[in-house]
């Protein structure tokens, strides 16, 4: 018995020895570091404040595609099978999207995404309150985002803040107050693609312009005046000798955009413009490496709009296309391929002859020649002096100094070798805006603005004031219950 | 002495064997003969089969309580040392075992057949138990019942023989790997595949083995038995046993096939002439090229295959083995697939310490070279005019320039290469130690390693636009898993009284796997010459530095579990498991889960009432309950934040482009394992003396703390739209029932039916929890196919409280007018809107019922086998016909199905409708075979040469190419049900092979 004993004992010793090898649980890392232990360098902190402006290049889909397919300048026409995508293109322009929009969801998150993310940032660099400030001079650009697209949203500053929904009002308020605080502590001077004072005014010029919209109390003066401090700035904006030189490949030189967001063809994806509006076979007219999408197009009446003598007009691609070779393009079935400026069905079948080629197409972003990649150089123009000078000439025009207001008109119409006005009404200045900031991202904000966002046009007819603003996502209430819908839906 | 000479002899056999097998074995027969010449009593004798008198060779024959033995050569006659008195031991696999006294010099012996399968040991995770005793619900299946054929990966061996393991095989690529679905889906997010225990090894990759190397599968199909598994035992557990030694003359297993396969179903496209009578019948105008190109045919061929197996094995008392070769090279239909796989195999057993400690090495390695097609060039045969060419005038690939999606196939596959090489290393070493009667004490350790070796390389191709940056790239990775595991158990039997048996388990189990990697790409290479093999050379990197990239992770998984086994007046059973299982992958708030299970079997037919019943020989009723986990789809890291490289933003300073980061993932530190709780009853029945045998078994399995990929609200400050949390349950329910009937058994002939089927229902109950909360309705985006017209965004299929997992949902068509749909107004509010508020259910891609009838027919050396497989219930969609079998207005750019020439349909919305579901019911003739066994001669065991065929006839009314449509869910890329167009068709098979053993 007492071999046995023994004999238990050696095999228990063994076994509590395999036992004690481990039942600690802590997770092992190697390609990542726990975040407590990072962010202890200036390089690490930089890096990690990256995301906060790397963040803004979902610009060119999530905030491009609703603020410009919903208006006269922009559609994205069923071509057959192509561009159904469940109805979610002709949505935008007809106006009949729905709380289950995916693609209004993904605007969602792209803004507050973003928020949390700077949210996240911001008690990493608590100690410098320069890049505290700079940090949410970011974040209020998502504001505005949120204050102009969904209006009635939560206003989030840490991961304390409450979710619920505020009202439009409020959000406006928390903008100005956002902005107007942090300003005198931004850069001064020029710094490329980075929240400077010119930039953040800029930015509130904007806020103010469309106060009434957001708040109910329109505020011209303080737009004038913004707009006003930013042309006089001593950082010497000056507009380029053509509106498209903002936009070529390499545009980072250009002395007019205040606010730009770098991408890169192949270090900064998104910049895909050219692949969204370009007809497959355009892949032989600039050499690309990828066959273009061939969905978004202008619309008749806006293209209209341009005087023939308009050098803005060039940002057009219209009528026979030919391959770098010079040979005409064909369709596919063989027939020559021109674009229309005019066709009769947003909802167009197989059947429809023009379904291919309707509509006119837009170069506004140079297209970046051979291009292997599907993404180009040009950095997006968030906001630039042509823009803000239209913005001093709206305010001022709306407190009654039509001098000046004709004075910044003239000025953006003279470079583009239209014309002077020697009259100014509201629906002038609208248009020049359009003319001016055609596929920049700004015809909604500009239309609600002025009003005439819900007025029929081709292929919409007189849609609800409510449209003006975005539902708030279905998938977002039904994640968060303190999100209350917009009116409307 | 003579022992030692023995093995000599042996030795001399088995070097000698490139001679020859005959001169070897006459070698060693002349051996044996010699040394048994010097023993004092020798008996001899035959051992025949009691049936048919036919001698058996190949039996065990063994003096008992001696380690002397012997084996019956190719007459079945023995020769053996036995003294006067002693009792001989016959043992031969399939026959029942039988002891005779030494009375004479010759002892003649019968066996018989041993149909008395309740004897058979079966394997249920950290040990065996008899099938008698089993409470649980577990299936095994023996080699003899594998389904012949061009079969390379286990569990297509499998299909159709165990209810409720529904194995779906919708691809005929060779390096594809079917479907597999114990009691339905079970999970959104996890993985819904069994986890595979390999010599007791966990995790191992099956599709390495060899079928040919497997000698049983056993599954446990309920929790209560899965439950020893813990949080990885939710989706059922397959263990597989490889073929081990046993002592005596070494034998020698040879088997091959060759086969060839071929396309059993391909869609019927519009030829040249056709293509121009419905361009003309449609008025598309188009450049006729004048060629008449099946462009389905120019990327497939008849596929050969080879598959070679040798197995060696034997021993001696204390030292047997077994080692196996394999070799399987198979070409793949569509052009430019192929695998070859070379597996290796050494098994041995040994003992010492008087047979206390018995150990076991296990080794494997198995080096498995892929070659993948790209399935986009499928879509693209699709796309293509009949009417224009393979090739151009010059010589170079036909291609239409600037085109959206008409991209020579043959190009897209034969300018491409896509290589895996996987070699899998597995030594694992396993020691039982008997400490005091009844007590045993084991461990096993085991390491396993996997090297995957890619290799990518798309070169320049003139004329063809098809994307490829910088006009030819290459990429290589390499990845590498080690998986080291450790257990430790101890195992008490003890025989309580006269009437009663307990057994206790416990044991330690530890599990540490490390994820490592490399990859780098580059295109823009000056030449085609290097491939992938010179990456450095190529410009690309030189404006984009993301092209290189490296990882490592771990995790490891901590456990203790505990069995007892009680079995009272052999009728009563009960088991009784306990897991608790820890790992590093959960979150802080659940580093540690409770895993029970309980089990009760009651064999009536031994209970007074039953017992000497005439008609009923066997029935036993089984009830269980038991709680297993899921872990396998949680990736190491995501339950807490840590950061890492992401993406890019731009430095004014340095004017350039730096990697930025950020936390990875939104962090849980609440996530865990699913559960999946499980009640279930079953009866095992044998009648008429087991004539009909099978069993019944009622289940409903339901997970709970689903883990799902759901919505995070952003303005709580999630960065991320997502976040993977425990929200959520889902149910299955169902019915299994498996039976075999013999419906003849003579000396000549015999003949069997094994049906396996079951019916399962599955419902998704809720997708949220106090903190998260899916959509109402969670739309799968799923792809139909790329590169053609009107695929993005048409999900047909949701995620919906209440209905089954991805049931479909769409828009009802009410009637066709002038080619147009007409959808109903479903909510009756007087406007159609077939994309949002008029849509409903459109059914369900689950199949009710799955099953598989398998009949095997003998006479006398003839035997045939056949194997109907059915499926009934599901739906599926029809994506070809949605997008191409319309009257097509673009048919002048891309050919259509010739049903596109009658149909009535000229409507080009692709909206999710009923009017492209249907019915996913069939019957298929998956497998036959027939194979002649011929009297053996010289050194010969066993030679048996064969013919079989695979997929050989197939009963639909499906109007899609095949009905076996993929099952697979992946949450954003797939969901089941979908035929999407890009498929790897099924193939039929054709094969000759044979089996020797000598």
């Amino acid at each position: 018995m007492k071999k046995y004993i023994y004999k238990v004992l050696s095999v228990g010793v063994i076994a509590s020895l395999a036992l004690s090898s481990c039942t600690d649980l802590t997770e092992p890392v190697y390609d990542s570091i726990p975040a407590d232990q990072f962010l202890k360098t200036d390089a690490q902190i930089a890096a990690a404040l990256g995301p906060a402006y790397g963040g803004l290049r979902g610009v060119t889909w999530d905030w491009f595609n609703p603020s410009e397919a919903s208006t006269d300048e922009m559609i994205v026409p069923t071509r057959g099978g192509d561009w159904y995508d469940g109805g979610e293109w002709l949505a935008y322009s007809r106006h009949t999207w729905t709380p289950q929009h995916g693609p209004i969801n993904g605007m969602w998150g792209f803004i507050f995404g973003n928020i949390s993310q700077v949210n996240q940032l911001i008690p990493v660099v608590a100690a410098n309150q320069k890049a505290v400030d700079e940090l949410r001079a970011v974040r209020a650009i998502y504001y505005f985002m949120a204050v102009d697209a969904f209006g009635n949203v939560p206003i989030v500053t840490d991961n304390k803040s409450s979710s619920a929904t505020k009202t439009r009002a409020e959000v406006y308020a928390f903008l100005v107050s956002e902005l107007t605080a942090v300003i005198p502590n931004l850069t001064t001077g020029k710094a490329y693609s980075r929240m400077t004072q010119d930039a953040a005014k800029a930015l509130l010029a904007k806020v103010y312009l469309n106060a009434g919209v957001y708040s109910g109390t329109a505020q011209w003066q303080k737009a004038y005046d913004t707009a006003d401090q930013v042309i006089k700035s001593s950082n010497g904006w000056s507009l380029a000798s053509s509106t498209l030189s903002n936009f070529v490949v390499q545009n980072q030189g250009s002395n007019e955009n205040i606010f730009a967001i770098p991408f890169d063809s192949f270090k900064a994806g998104g910049m895909n413009f050219h692949m969204r509006t370009l007809h497959y076979a355009n892949q032989q007219t600039y050499g690309l490496g990828n066959s273009p999408w061939n969905g978004f197009c202008t619309l008749a009446d806006f293209y209209n709009s341009f005087e023939s003598a308009d050098l803005r007009g060039a940002m057009w691609i219209k009528g026979q296309q030919y391959a770098a070779s010079g040979a005409k393009l064909k369709d596919a079935k063989g027939a020559d391929l021109a674009f229309v400026a005019d066709w009769e069905k947003d909802q167009m079948t197989d059947a429809d002859a023009v379904f291919q080629v309707a509509g006119i197409r837009s170069q506004k972003y140079e297209i970046q020649k051979n291009n292997p990649n599907g993404d180009q150089s040009n950095d997006y123009v968030f906001l630039r002096l042509a823009d803000v000078i239209l913005m001093r000439a709206e305010a001022a025009f709306r407190l009654g100094n039509t001098a000046q207001a004709l004075t910044d008109i003239n000025a953006i119409r003279t470079r583009s070798g239209v014309a002077a006005l020697t009259a100014v009404t509201a629906d002038d200045i609208l248009a020049e805006r359009g003319r001016e900031l055609a596929w920049e991202g700004w015809r909604r904000n500009d239309l609600i603005r002025f009003n005439k966002f819900s007025t029929a046009r081709k292929f919409m007819a007189v849609t609800d004031k409510t449209r003006e603003l975005f539902p708030i996502p279905q998938a977002r209430r039904d994640a968060n219950p303190l999100l209350t819908q917009n009116p409307g839906y | 002495m003579i022992h030692s000479y023995k093995r000599v002899g042996r030795l001399v056999r088995s070097s000698v064997s490139n001679l020859g097998f005959k001169q070897a074995f006459s070698v060693a027969v002349a051996l044996l003969i010699s040394l048994g010449a010097f023993a004092q009593d020798v008996v001899s004798g035959k051992v025949t089969d009691s049936k048919d008198g036919s001698a058996i060779p190949g039996v065990s024959v063994t003096v008992k309580g001696t380690t002397r033995g012997s084996q019956t050569d190719i007459n079945g006659s023995y020769k053996v040392n036995a003294g006067s008195g002693s009792t001989l031991v016959f043992t031969f696999v399939g026959y029942a075992k039988k002891e005779v006294a030494a009375t004479g010099s010759v002892v003649n012996v019968s066996l018989a057949a041993d149909n008395q399968s309740l004897e058979e040991v079966v394997v249920v995770g950290y040990g065996t138990q008899k099938r008698k005793e089993i409470s649980g619900t577990v299936t095994s299946l023996g080699s003899r019942d594998f389904n012949p054929g061009v079969v390379t990966n286990p569990l297509a061996a499998a299909q159709g023989k165990v209810a409720g393991l529904v194995i779906t095989q919708a691809s005929g690529d060779p390096n594809a790997t079917p479907t597999v679905r114990l009691r339905g889906t079970g999970s959104l997010n996890a993985g819904s595949e069994p986890l595979y225990v390999i010599d007791g090894v966990i995790g191992a990759p099956i599709s390495n083995v060899a079928p040919e190397d497997i000698l049983s599968m056993d599954v446990l199909r309920d929790a209560s038995s899965a439950a020893i598994y813990g949080s990885r035992g939710a989706n059922g557990v397959i263990l597989i046993n490889t073929k081990r030694g046993k002592s005596g003359v070494p034998t020698v297993d040879y088997s091959a096939y060759v086969g060839a396969e071929t396309i059993s179903q391909r869609p019927e496209l519009l030829n040249a002439s056709e293509f121009r009578a419905a361009a003309a019948k449609y008025k598309q105008s188009f450049d006729d090229n004048g060629a008449n190109t099946d462009w389905l045919k120019v990327i497939t061929r008849t596929a050969v295959s080879q598959n070679h197996n040798v197995g060696v094995s034997g021993g001696s008392e204390n030292l047997s083995y077994r080692a196996s070769v394999g070799y399987l090279d198979q070409t793949g239909t569509l052009i430019g697939s192929a695998k070859d796989r070379l597996t290796g195999r050494l098994n041995l057993d040994a003992k010492a310490l008087n047979g206390k400690l018995n150990m076991k090495f296990n080794m494997s390695a198995s080096q498995t070279n892929g070659t993948f097609a790209d399935y986009r060039a499928v879509g693209f045969a699709m796309n293509m005019r009949p009417t224009d060419p393979v090739y151009a005038a010059n010589g170079n690939y036909f291609q239409l320039p600037g085109t959206f999606a008409n991209f020579n196939p043959l190009a897209a596959l034969e300018k491409k290469a896509n290589t895996q090489n996987l070699q899998d290393f597995l030594f694992n070493a396993q020691a039982g130690y008997t400490i005091l009667d009844g007590l045993v004490f084991n461990v096993s350790g085991t390491l396993r390693t996997q090297n995957a070796n890619n290799s990518y390389f798309a070169s320049t191709t003139p004329g063809n636009l098809l994307s490829t940056v910088g006009g030819n790239s290459a990429s290589r990775s390499l990845n590498s898993v080690t998986d080291k595991q450790l257990e430790a158990t101890l195992n008490w039997t003890k025989k309580l009284n006269d009437v009663s048996t307990l057994t206790l388990l416990g044991g330690y189990t530890y599990q540490d796997v490390v994820n490592d990697g490399f990859g780098a790409s580059n295109n823009n290479f000056l030449t085609d010459a290097f491939g992938a093999n010179n990456l450095g050379s190529g410009l690309g990197i030189r404006s984009n530095p993301s092209l290189l990239y490296s990882y490592k992770n771990e995790y490891k998984l901590v456990s203790f579990l505990a069995r007892a086994q009680y079995s009272l007046m052999n009728k009563y059973f009960a088991t009784v498991n306990m897991r608790r299982d820890g790992s590093t992958k959960f979150g802080d708030n659940n580093k540690w889960g409770l895993f029970p299970s309980v089990s009760v079997g009651w064999s009536l037919s031994e209970e007074a009432f039953l017992k000497g019943n005439t008609t009923v020989d066997n029935l036993k009723l089984r009830v269980s309950w038991g709680r297993t986990g899921n872990s396998e789809g949680i990736r190491p890291l995501l339950s807490k934040s840590f950061y890492g490289p992401s993406g890019s933003y731009y430095d004014g300073g340095a004017d350039d482009f730096l990697p930025s980061y950020a936390v990875q993932s939104n962090p849980n530190p609440n996530l865990k394992w699913e559960v999946n709780e499980n009640y279930g009853a079953g009866l095992d029945f044998s009648i008429l003396k087991g004539k009909l045998t099978g069993s019944i078994d009622w289940y409903t399995r339901q997970t709970k703390d689903l883990l799902y990929t759901v919505n995070a609200p952003q303005e709580k400050g999630y960065v991320y739209p997502t976040i993977l949390a425990n929200i959520g349950s889902m149910q299955n329910r169902g019915i299994e029932i498996s039976a075999t009937y013999q419906w003849l058994d003579t000396q000549d002939w015999s003949i069997s039916s094994s049906f396996a089927g079951s019916f399962n229902q599955n419902e998704l109950i809720s997708l949220k929890n106090d903190e998260f909360a899916a959509a109402d309705q969670v739309f799968l985006s799923t792809s139909l196919g790329s590169y053609i017209r009107g695929t993005s965004a048409v999900n047909f299929s949701v995620l919906q409280a209440g209905q089954p997992v991805g049931v479909f949902y769409g828009a009802k068509v009410a009637k066709i007018e002038n080619g147009k749909y007409v959808f109903q107004d479903l909510n009756g509010d007087g406007t159609v809107d077939p994309n949002a508020k008029d849509r409903t259910y459109l059914g369900n891609p689950n199949p009710t019922f799955v099953g598989g009838l398998t009949t095997n027919v003998r006479y006398k050396a003839i035997d045939l086998q056949f194997q109907f497989l059915g499926n009934a219930g599901s739906k599926i969609v029809n994506t070809n016909n949605l997008l191409l079998g319309r009257q097509d207005g673009r048919l002048g750019e891309s050919n259509a199905l010739k049903t596109a020439l009658t149909s009535v349909i000229n409507d080009e919305r692709t909206i999710p409708m009923d009017y492209y579901v249907e019915s996913g019911d069939y019957i298929r003739l998956s497998n036959a075979s027939i194979g002649y066994t011929l009297p053996v001669k010289g050194v010969f065991k066993r030679a048996r040469i064969y013919v079989a065929g695979n997929n050989l006839l197939l009963f639909t009314n499906y109007s899609g190419v095949d009905p076996e449509v993929s099952q697979n869910l992946s949450i954003g890329n797939a969901a089941p049900g979908i035929d999407v167009r890009e498929t790897y068709y099924k193939t039929r098979a054709f094969t000759a092979g044979i089996n020797l053993s000598f």
